[in-house]
């Protein structure tokens, strides 16, 4: 004896079936709400991110799209409310995947700058990378002690949240707050420099 | 109360005649035309349901 779910569940594959041979006119329909989307998102991020990552968001966010047309289910919510998350989430793993989501992405950064204050001292100056530690240098006096503390001891003691949590007595998410919050500023102030 | 069921609907898909149409419905909007997907969408599961036990 079939159910009444697994009749409903059939119907709806049946039809999401027929739905996913028209999936490019829902990508046309949902072009510029998609558009804004990961506009909004390469907004978010830093400028050397921006410029070098900006198409490969966009062709990221389409699969993503395609892909959770694949799984929506109307009886859950209206498409676009599943569809976003999504692909924020996409644009999210792809520059995680490629290390460049913001805190990785400003490990990697003072990890260059790290390299070029060794070059300076060995007298081997890259002007403009000079520039980027300045600036890095500048950055940290915008942050509160508790923030330094954070930075320092996840950039570079490489210590997790959980570790840095545990000696500074907070918790592992307030920690990861506070390091979002702390590289956020530090990005504003560089930017403005 | 629900659209009126046409001729030929097996008996088993009028007992889901609302929520299929209501399915059908939802994703057609989603489609530039809605209105010629929303039959699409119906017709291939009156096909579907010929084969339902």
């Amino acid at each position: 004896m079939v159910s009444r779910i697994e009749i409903e569940d059939r119907i709806v594959r049946v039809i999401r079936g027929e739905f996913l041979k028209h999936a490019e006119g829902v990508l046309e329909k949902y072009k510029n709400q998609i558009t804004s989307t990961v506009n909004w998102y390469i907004s978010t991020l830093p400028r050397h991110i921006k410029s070098s990552e900006a198409d490969d968001l966009a062709s990221e966010a389409k699969i993503a799209f395609v892909d959770a047309l694949k799984t929506w289910d109307p009886r859950r919510g209206e498409l676009w409310t599943y569809v976003s998350l999504r692909l924020k989430g996409s644009m999210q793993d792809y520059l995680r995947r490629k290390k460049m989501d913001q805190i990785s992405g400003m490990y990697e950064w003072i990890n260059s700058a790290a390299y070029v204050y060794m070059a300076f001292n060995r007298e081997a100056i890259v002007s403009d990378q000079v520039d980027d530690l300045l600036h890095v240098d500048s950055a940290l006096k915008v942050l509160t002690e508790k923030e330094k503390i954070v930075v320092e001891k996840y950039y570079k003691n490489d210590k997790t949240f959980k570790e840095i949590g545990g000696e500074i007595g907070l918790s592992e998410s307030q920690v990861s707050r506070i390091c979002k919050e702390a590289t956020r500023k530090m990005r504003k102030e560089i930017k403005s420099t | 109360m629900g659209a009126a069921i046409p001729a030929g609907i097996p008996p088993i898909l009028r007992r889901f005649w609302d929520f299929t149409r209501n399915m059908a419905g939802k994703f057609s909007k989603q489609l530039p035309d809605p209105e010629k997907y929303e039959e699409k969408f119906v017709n291939v599961v009156e096909k579907d349901a010929k084969h339902w036990g």
